[in-house]
């Protein structure tokens, strides 16, 4: 059971890491707009990649 | 039944069916404008645009086949319409930007690529979801004019739109927050049930006590941030005395607290953290569903409204200059091109011709206009141009006024979700006070524990899951077969719907004059001498006898002494013979009151054939109409001439008893009104007070983008082709709905049944809400499939 000693401060660590990626990708507006950004990982561009380095 | 039908060649471009074949660089396309779109992405090297198009669904049905647009983006340009339509920041043009052609992801690719051949765009977003493009321009160094010609060649008709920046701001904010709340309810269920698991599993000593603490711990963000609306709602429902959903779940949420942690300072593995914060987790999330669904209904409003705004040539001392509508001044004067609507209130300064004011009356004929009369928006040039002096902006017009003047009254009524809703919190809490009052004093301790049980089994959780579920994806369909809910809860009306109101001009014909019948000689030399005689008239029954011999692939042949008398007919040689077109029997139509009018063709002084022209039925009214008749009482309301109403109700099959006709927009909406379960159907600004009093409005396509406001439903197609989807899916959305409350109702008798006799403990609990919220899902999923079959067979 010793190994809970280790495993509880990893899940509570990893539940906070979801937390704060979540919050960064609400605020980084990734929930706009569903349709689109389901499908935008296919436009590996070089032009959109320039696109979106410019934001 | 359908018959096999070959297999047809589809667009390269826009993948629509192709009528006459176009072929360039081995590809078909079906017209010159989409080859003119390959040539323009080919050359700028952006054929990736076909391969994402290919492996992206398609999320809307693409427009019909893109038309070539001559635009002219000049008025862009004018210092009084930047400022009215884009907030200036820091040198920087922020500005939205509507087109009905963005439909998927490939639309989204391509326009993502315009910074790279239009220069100072500092910053582009494109949403297919609303179909929005969202640009930040450099005020010195870029040009929204190129911009938008660069879109237009790609296909992209891009309209300006006002926002209002404020408001969607905070919207987006309220947004963010429910996201987040959701994201840390989610986190802390899925810690506390990790470690409920073990409790039940039987954890002891040490562990045990942790696990209970560390639950507490993970409870506290439950409570005090993802709960919070619940009890300000609670709070406001008591302010303001109404009944809340929000109630119980802050009533149980509140006890559930106190108890746990009493518990645990105590000492004691018993709490209801667990149920609780999965409780939470499922109501935020449905809720967020069904915001999102009404959101999607909202944004397209607010842009159906503004599309309302058209580009017109404006008179300047040297020439025409295109202005956008917005920016008119009384003592304007500007264009009326054929088949245009007016977009505000004017006197005719020059031009002669005919008036279609069916939008703003119904009647189907059009109307002669001279010189100095007053014309009102919404009346439509029938064939001629005219220039006209603004008397009202479009805003102050009468269109606009008419508009503004109607006021919502649908009548009140309350979904059965809403009512089961109420009766279950109501009797939830009653169950709950009521064991409360008979264990006190002696089992208080017990009585509580059962009280809190009751609350928490009768939270209308799966059942609050499931319907916004319903909801949302019969939106998604309907918006798929071009039917846009405004009200959500119009789907719940519809079934109880009894008497169904048409309207005729428009909706159940086409609203213009065409080629009824023919009879007579009727072969190619009559066809080229009507055609070549009827082009040069402005009469709206010269335009439709001229586009019929069209479509039979008349050829213009030279014209000889060429007269025309108005009003009675034209006259000329054509190929060596002497033809006269009449209008025969005028008098004796005009008496019996006839809308069809009778021309007939005289070849050499002797009549060879004669021809009725009317208001033709559109091709889907007849079948769904006697589809309808089955069920619905199908009555027509009309402001047109009574005998007309009649012939139109007979031809698809209703008496004259049930066709009212001559009834002004006033009346409409008292018949209308007086029946209680009635459903109103129209596209012209005439239907619209009967369509805000009906218990279901709908309105079509037509001339009325401003009036989709007091509609419940907006169908963008024309006709009334889409009733019968919205029926079957409407009936279904109830089915649904039923079956669930049917279920609730069984394991909430259950539940209590079982709470207030105390054998619900906290772990039969946690498994029980999960259990029940998976069985509607299947069912949810079972019937969905279901439905989309039905709808396929249907289109």
């Amino acid at each position: 059971m010793n190994i809970l000693i280790f495993l509880i401060p990893i899940s509570i660590l990893l539940g906070l890491t979801f937390v704060a990626l979540c919050f960064w990708s609400i605020n980084n507006e990734q929930y706009e707009d569903l349709d689109l950004n389901a499908e935008k990982i296919i436009f590996d561009d070089e032009s959109l990649r320039r696109l979106n380095d410019d934001k | 039944m359908a018959t096999p039908q070959p297999v047809q060649a589809k667009c390269y471009h826009c993948g629509l069916p192709i009528f006459s074949e176009q072929k360039y660089d081995g590809k078909v396309f079906c017209c010159s404008g989409c080859v003119s779109v390959f040539q323009i992405l080919s050359y700028n090297g952006l054929e990736n645009y076909y391969q994402i198009k290919q492996s992206s669904k398609n999320i809307k049905t693409p427009s019909p086949a893109f038309e070539k647009q001559e635009n002219d983006y000049s008025y862009i340009e004018q210092e009084s319409f930047l400022e009215k339509f884009f907030i200036l920041e820091d040198g920087i043009y922020k500005g939205m930007f509507f087109s009905k052609d963005i439909h998927c992801s490939a639309c989204a690719w391509l326009l993502n690529q315009l910074p790279q051949t239009v220069s100072g765009v500092e910053f582009l977003r494109v949403s297919i979801e609303n179909s929005i493009l969202e640009v930040h321009l450099k005020r010195d160094k870029g040009s929204f004019r190129a911009l938008l010609s660069q879109a237009a060649k790609w296909g992209y008709h891009l309209e300006p739109i006002l926002t209002n920046e404020e408001a969607n701001k905070r919207k987006k904010e309220q947004k963010k927050l429910k996201l987040k709340k959701i994201a840390v309810a989610a986190v802390c269920t899925g810690n506390i049930m990790m470690f409920s698991v073990a409790s039940y599993a039987g954890v002891s000593g040490d562990f045990q006590q942790l696990f209970l603490k560390l639950s507490a711990l993970f409870f506290i963000p439950v409570l005090f941030y993802s709960s919070r609306d619940f009890f300000l709602n609670t709070f406001n429902s008591f302010k303001s005395k109404q009944f809340s959903i929000d109630i119980p779940i802050a009533i149980a949420l509140i006890m559930g607290g106190f108890y746990g942690y009493k518990n645990v300072i105590s000492g004691q593995d018993l709490h209801y953290f667990d149920t609780l914060s999965v409780l939470v987790f499922f109501i935020l999330s449905s809720r967020y569903i069904l915001d999102w669904a009404r959101d999607k209904g909202q944004s397209q409003q607010e842009l159906l409204s503004l599309l309302n705004s058209s580009i017109v040539q404006k008179k300047t001392e040297t020439s025409w200059q295109p202005v956008h509508s917005s920016t008119l001044n009384p003592g304007d004067i500007i264009l009326l091109k054929s088949n245009e609507i007016l977009c505000c209130d004017a006197t005719l300064q020059k031009g002669e011709g005919y008036i279609d004011k069916s939008i703003l009356t119904g009647e189907s004929l059009p109307i002669k206009v001279k010189v100095g009369e007053a014309l009102l928006s919404g009346m439509k040039s029938y064939s001629s141009e005219f220039e006209v002096q603004v008397q009202k902006t479009p805003a102050d017009s009468y269109f606009a006024q008419m508009t503004k003047s109607v006021i919502d009254q649908h009548s009140p009524f309350q979904g059965l979700l809403e009512r089961y809703s109420k009766f279950l919190i109501f009797f939830s809490l009653i169950s709950a006070l009521a064991i409360l009052f008979f264990s006190y004093p002696q089992d208080l301790q017990e009585g509580q524990f059962r009280a809190l049980a009751v609350l928490i089994i009768t939270c209308p959780c799966a059942l609050g899951l499931i319907s916004p579920l319903i909801i949302y994806n019969a939106i998604k369909t309907l918006a798929q077969k071009g039917i846009i809910l405004f009200q959500t809860d119009a789907l719940e009306r519809i079934p109880h719907v009894k008497k169904i109101y048409f309207d005729k001009t428009g909706t159940l014909t086409y609203g213009k004059l065409s080629v009824g019948s023919w009879s007579g000689v009727k072969n190619q030399e009559v066809f080229n001498a009507v055609y070549s005689l009827e082009k040069f008239s402005i009469h709206p029954v010269a335009t439709a006898l001229s586009q019929y011999c069209l479509e039979n692939d008349a050829v213009e042949i030279e014209v000889g002494s060429f007269q025309e008398n108005l009003g009675q007919g034209v006259q000329g040689w054509v190929d060596e013979k002497f033809w006269e077109i009449k209008a025969s029997n005028l008098q004796l139509a005009k008496e019996k009151e006839e809308i069809s009018l009778t021309v007939s063709i005289y070849k050499n002084r002797e009549r060879i054939s004669t021809i009725e022209l009317n208001d033709k039925l559109r091709e889907e009214s007849y079948s769904i109409v006697s589809k309808l008749k089955k069920r619905f009482q199908i009555k027509i309301l009309s402001g047109d001439k009574k005998q007309n109403v009649y012939k139109v109700g007979s031809q698809i099959g209703i008496t004259e008893s049930d066709c009212y006709g001559e009834v002004s927009p006033e009346s409409k909406a008292v018949i209308v009104s007086e029946n209680y379960h009635a459903l109103m159907i129209g596209d012209g600004i005439n239907d619209l007070p009967a369509i805000s009093k009906s218990f279901v409005g709908i309105a079509t396509k037509g001339q009325m983008k401003n009036a989709i406001k007091h509609c419940d439903i907006y169908f963008l197609n024309e006709g009334i082709g889409s009733l019968d989807v919205l029926i079957n899916v409407a009936d279904d959305v109830n089915k649904q709905i039923k079956v669930n409350i049917g279920f609730a109702l069984v394991y909430n008798l259950l539940g209590i049944t079982l709470a207030t006799m105390g054998h619900i403990t906290p772990l039969f609990a946690a498994i029980f809400m999960p259990v029940t919220s998976l069985v509607l899902l299947t069912h949810y999923i079972y019937r969905n499939n279901l439905l989309e079959k039905k709808i396929r067979v249907l289109t």
